[in-house]
């Protein structure tokens, strides 16, 4: 389940951030749902971005590959009772949470900043 | 078992199936998943989301194609077949045949120019979503019958799914300035939240506001960045500055950014003051409703949410609201022309097979080519390469062809697609929709880059899988001893023989265009001085719009011009009256105008007719329709005054023309020379009647009231159309009782009527301020304007026949060359067996003749045959001469191709051809 993990030696999360909106779209849906596959992981970032992210199966697909390449994402068992062999369902890895948590981190003290919160006010 | 896509859709499999185009490794390692999550969204989506869908994936799976390939790593390892050598040699390739590499970038070039405009325009006119922030969200709603002024009210209290909803109506007024200067303005009236649902702030001041709606409240107005500038210099003090808007003056309270026109393409918004308590349900002036949906709200939401408010009304108020279903639409898709999406890609889908069809004639170029290169495949297959890699090495060759072919045909578009612009533009009534964009969009660069791929597909891949497919191990055998390669058959002679056949059947037809286009008058040399007559149409706006539906419940929004519906509209007749005699004195009083002209219906704007002539009836019905098959003529119908005639310049030519008489006593009418001519076959015309019976919609209704004209007086033609010769038309007298004549006709004393129509709409403001001249220009920039676009299709048709008939020619060449190539050993052989040159020349040239003559007939019958069904419109009979033309250098063309090889094959060295079998 977490053989990405490995291939990231001596690296800190800090290292890769910030991390663009869909591949933080993609880590945050794995890791609040666990493992899912393609199209149930593209939907989740269409709700939690309000419908204004969408991808299509190969921008998708290259998404993941860099991700499982960059070791956040692995591939993950299909679940026995999903019957369509073709789905590949992916999980986060322990070094995907780490990079998640940490931009996580960033954006909420971004958002503490006095004056972002002032302009989002002003935006209403 | 597991489902595995033996259940998937045709399109979802097709989808399967082109993710050939991906790199092997990233197929083998996502392909299927790429599939399953398709499949899975097809399932959720209906109708046109699925066309979208397709849409989106193809243009994806593309993108994916692309970037995997190039790729750095990956793209070696896994054994990608194209590599920066395919390019390099590709380019050598394209550079060793010039003349091949010209023509074939020639046709690709026309082929995309084709595609990418109409690709352009469909695009440009029907985007998906507005330019406004989030304008995807921006939905129209409409009920059917509409009671949407009375429904509102509900929507917006009703309808959680909307954020907002507002209503506007737009209408065309004289907006007078402080300087007295006017102009005719699109005006919306609309609700304040318009402006909150378009999220545009005002550059100055405020927009409007809910308080503005209230009857009783100031007159307000708030006005677009352009009329700022052009009436207003740009002043930067103009809020609180008064305007006069027809009869009313509204106070400036704001001023919109550059580009805000929303809600169609208005420069002028005022609020929206229609209380609903004043109508009865299904009475209300129509108007359009639209909102912006919820953040997480879709449109299908809020459409079961409306049906919802709709049943519950319909059970409320059954005898106004029974029926009646409201919808919610795209917003662009309700207020405009706007091609249904499966209109879009049927039409795109046609147009894009106009490039297959130039690809494959450029394929049998590359085919021919790629035949001649078998030993060297064969060679490169022994060393080890795999039918992939050579593949590969010839689709680059194509790709590097075709995509700098469709660079240059996407520039040519763009400046086509700006072309045809200017000329929509131009026709409409009204200025198009702010959201209408014709700039080259990423969308068309890329559907330029899919043409380029299906292209290079047609012209590199499907003749290499030929080129090394089955006969390439026999080849390979016949390598070492030189042996020439595949035979060809059937498939060569009727190539040869479809070659010949299109040019020769096409190219008349598209010459016979062209060559009417230059016999015609074409607009520059009209027979009179049509600058110096400016037209328009008077138009009394009145405070509201003349509703129908008013019709059968009471005087409705004519109640301000009488207490009955009947004496409403004649106030209003009358009052037109009035005011079109004064604007009359008013022009005629002035010393640079020559004449002035009521007209009925002009004969710039006439449909055509249906018509009798006494004693002239064909066929068993009475009304010959106009426009048949067996006459091919138009008649046209002008209801003019006497002094029409002075105004543009026309003198009797036979008889006299219509006086102020004819129009107290009626039942006269002149012609024009074409009339005579094609009406009545050139024949005494004075004296004959004619009438135009009214179509009543009812069989046996249709010629009782309509009276008859008896022909006073023959005319010149006014102007000749540019394809066609001049109409046929027929001038009624105006009797000023009947029709409503509001078209004028202005002559301006011996100059150009351009500056003076500059100074009409202000003289008719004088007379009313509500009076407004409609469609004011000169006669022959309105003529021109209809010119315009038929040159641009003639054009565009020159282009394509000169680059078929290049294609044609190449293609014939390189075929008939290559065939008597094929025979240069066998030539050689009969030389050396004794047999004299010309005799064996003559035997060349003979089958080579046979397979030229056989084409030739085929493209004659094909031509004579769509002339026949055109019903003899499609060539003239100077045009027919061209037939023998095309065909004997199409024949000349052929013989010249295989000249050259047979030639050479009598000079082998007869023991070298020998020695080779």
């Amino acid at each position: 389940m977490t053989r990405g993990r490995a291939v990231i030696p001596l690296r800190r999360p800090d290292d890769v951030l910030p991390l663009k909106p869909k591949p933080f779209l993609v880590l945050l849906a794995l890791h609040e749902k666990g493992p899912l596959h393609g199209y149930a992981i593209k939907k989740e970032m269409h709700d939690r971005s309000e419908g204004s992210v969408s991808m299509d199966p190969g921008g998708f697909y290259r998404l993941v590959a860099r991700l499982e390449r960059d070791g956040m994402l692995c591939r993950a068992k299909r679940p026995p009772e999903d019957d369509d062999e073709r789905r590949q369902y992916l999980a986060i890895t322990e070094w995907g949470r780490e990079v998640l948590t940490a931009e996580a981190t960033r954006i909420a003290a971004l958002a503490r900043e006095p004056s972002v919160q002032a302009l989002a006010r002003d935006a209403g | 078992m597991s489902r595995g896509g033996s259940g998937d859709p045709m399109p979802v499999r097709l989808y399967r199936r082109a993710l050939i185009l991906l790199p092997k490794s990233f197929r083998e390692a996502r392909g299927e998943a790429m599939v399953a999550m398709l499949a899975d969204e097809w399932r959720e989506q209906r109708g046109l989301g699925r066309a979208g869908l397709l849409t989106r994936a193809a243009f994806d799976l593309l993108r994916t194609a692309v970037t995997e390939r190039a790729r750095p790593s990956g793209a070696s390892t896994s054994g990608s077949p194209l590599s920066w050598v395919d390019v390099k040699l590709g380019l050598r390739l394209l550079a060793k045949h010039p003349g091949m590499t010209l023509v074939s970038a020639v046709g690709i070039t026309v082929g995309v120019a084709i595609g990418g405009s109409a690709f352009g325009v469909i695009n440009g006119m029907s985007s998906s979503s507005l330019p406004l922030e989030e304008g995807n969200r921006i939905v129209s709603i409409h009920s059917s019958p509409p009671t949407h002024l009375h429904d509102l009210p509900t929507w917006r209290t009703e309808v959680p799914a909307f954020e907002e909803l507002g209503a506007f109506r737009t209408m065309t007024r004289n907006v007078i300035a402080q300087d007295g200067s006017v102009s005719t303005v699109s005006i919306a009236e609309i609700t304040a939240s318009a402006f909150r649902i378009a999220r545009v702030p005002p550059l100055m001041g405020r927009y409007l506001l809910d308080a503005d709606e209230r009857e009783g409240t100031p007159n307000v107005v708030v006005i677009g960045h352009g009329l700022w500038h052009d009436r207003f210099s740009a002043d930067p003090e103009v809020v609180g500055t008064s305007i006069a808007i027809g009869d009313r003056q509204h106070t400036v309270v704001g001023v919109m950014p550059p580009d805000f026109a929303f809600p169609l393409n208005n420069r002028l918004w005022t609020p929206l003051r229609l209380d609903p308590s004043d109508f009865p349900v299904g009475r209300a002036p129509p108007i359009e409703v639209f909102g912006r949906l919820g953040r997480r709200a879709t449109r299908e939401r809020a459409f079961a949410q409306l049906v919802a408010v709709g049943e519950r009304m319909a059970a409320q108020y059954p005898e106004t609201h029974q029926g009646i279903r409201p919808g919610v639409f795209p917003y662009m898709q309700t207020q405009t022309f706007s091609p249904a999406a499966w209109a879009r890609y049927l039409i795109q889908l046609l147009v894009s097979l106009v490039l297959v069809v130039i690809a494959i004639n450029v394929g049998t170029l590359v085919y021919a080519r790629t035949v001649t290169r078998a030993g060297e495949i064969a060679v490169r297959t022994a060393l080890g390469a795999s039918r992939g890699r050579i593949v590969a090495q010839l689709f680059a060759e194509a790709f590097l062809l075709s995509s700098m072919a469709s660079v240059v045909g996407l520039v040519l578009a763009s400046v086509v697609v700006r072309r045809i612009e200017l000329f929509v533009r131009e026709g409409l009534a009204d200025p198009p929709p702010f959201w209408w964009d014709f700039s080259l969009s990423p969308a068309t660069l890329a559907y330029g880059f899919g043409l380029a791929v299906l292209a290079a597909v047609i012209i590199g891949v499907v003749p290499a899988l030929h080129a090394t497919g089955r006969q390439l191990r026999n080849r390979l055998q016949s390598v070492g001893s030189g042996a020439s390669g595949p035979r060809l058959g059937a498939t060569w002679t009727m190539l040869i023989v479809g070659q010949i056949a299109v040019a020769v059947a096409v190219l008349p037809i598209a010459m016979s265009g062209i060559a009417k286009w230059m016999g015609s008058p074409e607009g520059a040399r009209w027979q009179h001085p049509l600058h110096e007559v400016a037209v328009a149409r008077l138009v009394l706006d009145m405070e509201m719009v003349v509703d129908t539906e008013a019709r059968g419940g009471g005087v409705g929004p004519l109640g301000r011009y009488g207490p009955t519906l009947e004496e409403a509209l004649h106030h209003v007749r009358e009052r037109e009256r009035t005011l079109t005699a004064e604007v009359i004195r008013h022009l005629e009083s002035r010393s640079e105008i020559a004449g002035v002209a009521l007209v009925g219906t002009a004969p710039w704007e006439d449909p055509d007719r249906v018509f009798e002539v006494d004693g002239e009836h064909r066929g068993p019905r009475i009304n010959t329709p106009i426009e048949s098959a067996s006459t091919g003529h138009r008649v046209g119908r002008s209801v003019v005054s006497p002094e029409f005639f002075e105004v543009v310049g026309l003198t009797p030519l036979i008889g006299r023309l219509l006086r102020p008489v004819d129009a107290d006593v009626g039942g006269t009418a002149v012609v024009n020379r074409t009339f005579v001519e094609l009406v009545l076959g050139g024949g005494d015309a004075l004296g004959r009647r004619i009438r135009f019976p009214v179509r009543s919609g009812r069989e046996g209704e249709d010629t009782e009231d309509a009276p008859w004209h008896t022909i006073v007086g023959v005319v010149p033609d006014l102007y000749s159309t540019m394809l066609a010769n001049a109409e046929a038309r027929a001038y009624l007298p105006l009797d000023g009782r009947g029709e409503n004549a509001s078209g004028l006709a202005v002559r301006v004393r011996g100059g150009e009527a351009g500056l003076f129509v500059r100074q009409l709409p202000r003289m008719a403001a004088e007379v009313d301020p509500m009076l407004r001249l409609d469609g004011l220009t000169t006669l022959d920039a309105k003529l021109r304007r209809g010119a315009s676009m038929t040159r641009l299709a003639i054009v565009a048709v020159c282009v394509i026949s000169a680059s078929a008939l290049l294609l044609a020619i190449a293609g014939l060449y390189a075929l008939m060359s290559f065939t008597v190539a094929r025979r240069r050993r066998e030539i050689g052989i009969r030389a050396a067996l004794g047999a004299r040159p010309v005799r064996v020349l003559r035997h060349v040239l003979a089958r080579a003749a046979w397979q030229l003559a056989l084409g030739t007939a085929v493209g004659l019958g094909l031509s004579l045959g769509v002339d026949r069904f055109a019903g003899g419109e499609m060539l003239g009979a100077r045009e027919a001469l061209l037939l023998p033309g095309v065909a004997g250098v199409m024949m000349a063309i052929g013989v010249l191709a295989a000249w050259g090889p047979a030639r050479r094959g009598l000079e082998v060295d007869p023991t070298e051809a020998l020695r080779a079998e």
